[in-house]
């Protein structure tokens, strides 16, 4: 299921509200003496493919913009350690100018979750002196309750899950340190707010009950997230920039973060957040409703002096966009990049300077191809295309072979480079049998030679909070165990087949290897040498066809070691739909809700969160069921559904 | 206590030299990993004591150790 959103008039925070957060907070005085360690987790069974050249050469925006935000309220003591780059830093090890962590924050995509449940355990070791311990991140978002109880003995978990964007973090740090006493630890200022129930003011929260026994803990869920309408309220990305440890194989942090001018060699590509939001509505994609159906957008003002500012203090000439779907408003683009085409630096184009990378829609660039040249003006130099399959046979996004010829011949014209990202599924056949595109290989081949500089191909399988979970959990797809061994949260990677009704899974994942040997081999690569004075895109051709064949080299044994496995079974697959390991209730009605995910009922008696209102619980109940009454029949009703503040 | 009389204090806890750089080695090799010693991943420390466990030292030296190694680790 989707993550519900806020009534259609309810969705944006207040214009102003994210500046005036930050200037309460730099107001509370001790903010500054708070040490706080911003871990990135990360995991490296996910570092194969192609993937394997980007991961650890962009700093991502996420944890950056943490960064950037904790120094604009004040806080003087923050460090960001990237797994990627030192992997064995540990929290309760960590010291900031000789001082332990007061507060601890994980981000981690599912992908990475195991490592941050690592970092969490650790932390604890600290014992009483352990800090504040706050998780984030793709995975927070979408399945908040796997952050508690992480074992191995009982309690051992994150204080609280942050489900939104940095103004819920802004918000919660607001609500913890403007009442709290002198002496008196982060943590214990969180404990008095939680049992307080002041925490439930704050939406986009979960956390543990105080109300329930340890032996049966309860998440409360604070609700749906306003989000940040003007992207400019966010601080220039700097601060963050300047917080990153540098890499090293170290269990503490280093007496500094990483030099200004080392960032740049370390960081060679920028993350930077352009747009947010996708118009389209795919089954698949949990997309659309993280950013509640809405369209994104910075200032072409403030977007063209992000790069600029970036690529002054720290010497990155790369920039990837993280947007969704960059080319999903015509205006926003025409804007965008004409800002971006006049800007200079030192009286020359900073579109000389830079190279932008993005991510689109093939039918949406089709459709607007007229603003490529102005595009590449503005210092355009890649998209990565999510075609997911040509013939449209899986997913109609309006994509077709002669569109992706037509678009990929006017792409190379204009220099920037074409980027392929497919989808194999349980459906497609590897090659085709009457001559079409429908076969994985084929389409691969296709898209070599009509021009593209890059493949990659995953393995649908359903994702946490979309549509195509709960069917594929119902009929028993999504693999449970493998071999009696747990299927490890990093091959949800797509990399990997963790989900098929397939009669022989283990092909599937023989297939995907093939279908990058078609794309990255020797003999494309000499294709590609041989074409490589036809100007830059021939270089990056065969720039990327050697990336994609270490890849392919790395990723063989271990994909080959999975598909073995596959092979030798047994496989066991969820039998439906489960109970949740911990349930979740409504902070404000108290009744257990589904989040991103449909469980069964679990609850036979919804729990009021404690510390609240009256007033306030009887409204949600009205809320839910309209009966001015419900107060009363608290304790008879168990339902699913959220109610959104 | 200074930090080199830490450590010798520790080398003599260790009952010797060859057995701390034997624990220094586990120390320096171990890093994240998951599988043999439980289903999720570990993190190098616990890595760490359970080789180190496994090498015969007990959970007091290992303690120790860990205690005191970051006073003459690189900065």
């Amino acid at each position: 299921m989707e993550l519900p959103r806020r009534d259609r008039g309810d969705v944006y925070l207040q214009d102003g509200a994210f500046r005036e957060k930050i200037a309460a907070l730099r107001r509370i005085a001790p903010v500054s003496d708070v040490t706080i360690g911003i871990f990135y987790a990360f995991d490296f069974r996910t570092h194969m493919l192609p993937f394997w050249y980007a991961d650890r050469r962009m700093a991502p925006a996420s944890v950056r913009l943490l960064g950037d935000v904790l120094h604009a309220a004040g806080f003087v003591h923050v460090r960001i350690v990237l797994q990627q780059w030192s992997p064995r830093v540990l929290p309760d090890r960590m010291r900031l100018d000789g001082r332990p962590l007061d507060i601890l924050m994980v981000s981690a995509m599912q992908v990475h979750a195991e490592r941050a449940y690592a970092l969490v355990r650790d932390a604890y070791r600290m014992g009483d002196a352990r800090p504040l311990v706050l998780a984030g991140g793709p995975k927070a978002v979408y399945e908040p309750t796997d952050f508690f109880e992480l074992g191995p003995e009982p309690g051992v978990g994150a204080d609280c899950v942050v489900t939104g964007e940095v103004f819920v973090l802004l918000d919660l740090l607001y609500t913890i340190l403007v009442g709290r006493h002198a002496g008196e630890t982060p943590r214990e200022a969180y404990e008095k707010a939680r049992l307080a129930g002041a925490l439930a003011k704050v939406p986009g929260l979960v956390y543990l009950s105080p109300d329930a026994s340890p032996q049966a803990p309860v998440a409360v869920n604070t609700g749906v997230q306003r989000l940040l309408r003007d992207l400019d309220e966010l601080p220039l990305p700097d601060a963050g920039y300047r917080m990153l440890e540098p890499p090293h194989r170290r269990r503490t942090a280093s007496a500094k973060p990483a030099a200004p001018e080392r960032v740049g060699r370390l960081s060679t590509i920028a993350s930077v957040i352009a747009t947010q939001g996708c118009r389209f509505n795919c089954a698949y994609c949990p997309i659309p409703s993280v950013n509640q159906r809405t369209w994104r957008h910075k200032s072409p003002k403030r977007f063209a002096a992000e790069i600029a500012h970036i690529h002054e203090q720290f010497g990155i000439a790369d920039f990837f966009g993280t947007d969704d779907n960059f080319f999903n408003d015509r205006q926003t683009v025409i804007d965008l990049m004409t800002e971006l085409a006049r800007t200079r630096i030192a009286g020359k184009p900073l579109s000389a300077r830079i190279r932008f990378y993005t991510e689109a829609t093939e039918f949406d660039v089709y459709k607007n191809r007229d603003l490529l040249p102005l595009a590449r003006a503005g210092g355009l130099a890649a998209i990565w295309f999510g075609i997911e399959d040509i013939t449209a046979a899986l997913v109609n996004k309006g994509q077709s072979a002669g569109k992706t010829a037509e678009l990929f011949a006017m792409l190379q014209a204009l220099e920037i480079e074409p980027m392929t990202m497919m989808i194999h599924s349980d459906t497609q056949p590897l090659q085709s049998r009457n001559g079409d595109l429908s076969g994985l290989l084929d389409q691969a081949r296709y898209l070599f030679d009509r021009g593209a500089v890059s493949y990659q191909c995953t393995y649908l399988g359903p994702a946490v909070g979309t549509r195509d979970f709960e069917p594929a959990a119902r009929v028993g797809t999504i693999f449970k165990q493998v071999g009696h061994k747990d299927v490890p949260q990093a091959f949800q990677d797509g990399n990997h087949v963790v989900a098929s009704k397939h009669a022989r899974p283990w092909r599937q994942q023989i297939n995907l290897l093939r279908a990058y040997a078609a794309f990255y081999n020797p003999w494309n690569t000499v294709r590609a040498f041989l074409k490589m004075r036809g100007g830059s895109l021939g270089r990056k051709r065969l720039l990327f066809q050697c990336i994609g064949q270490i890849g392919l080299a790395m990723s063989i044994p271990r994909l080959l070691a999975w598909a073995r496995q596959l092979k030798r079974g047994p496989i066991e697959a969820y039998p439906g739909l489960q109970a949740a390991r911990i349930p979740m209730i409504d902070a404000i009605s108290g009744e257990e809700i589904n989040w991103a995910i449909e469980h069964v009922p679990s609850l036979s008696h919804p729990s009021r969160p404690s510390g609240l209102p009256t007033e306030c619980y009887i409204h949600g109940h009205l809320l839910a069921h309209g009966r001015r009454d419900a107060h009363r029949q608290a304790g008879a009703v168990v339902a699913t559904g959220m109610v959104s503040r | 206590m200074s930090a080199m009389t830490r450590k010798q204090a520790l080398i003599a806890a260790l009952r010797g030299q060859e057995r701390f750089a034997r624990l220094q080695a586990v120390y320096e090799s171990a890093r994240p990993r998951r599988g043999r010693w439980g289903p999720g991943i570990l993190t190098a420390d616990e890595v760490f004591r359970h080789k180190a466990k496994d090498d015969g030292f007990s959970d007091e030296a290992i303690a120790m150790f860990i205690d005191n190694i970051d006073l003459w680790s690189k900065p």
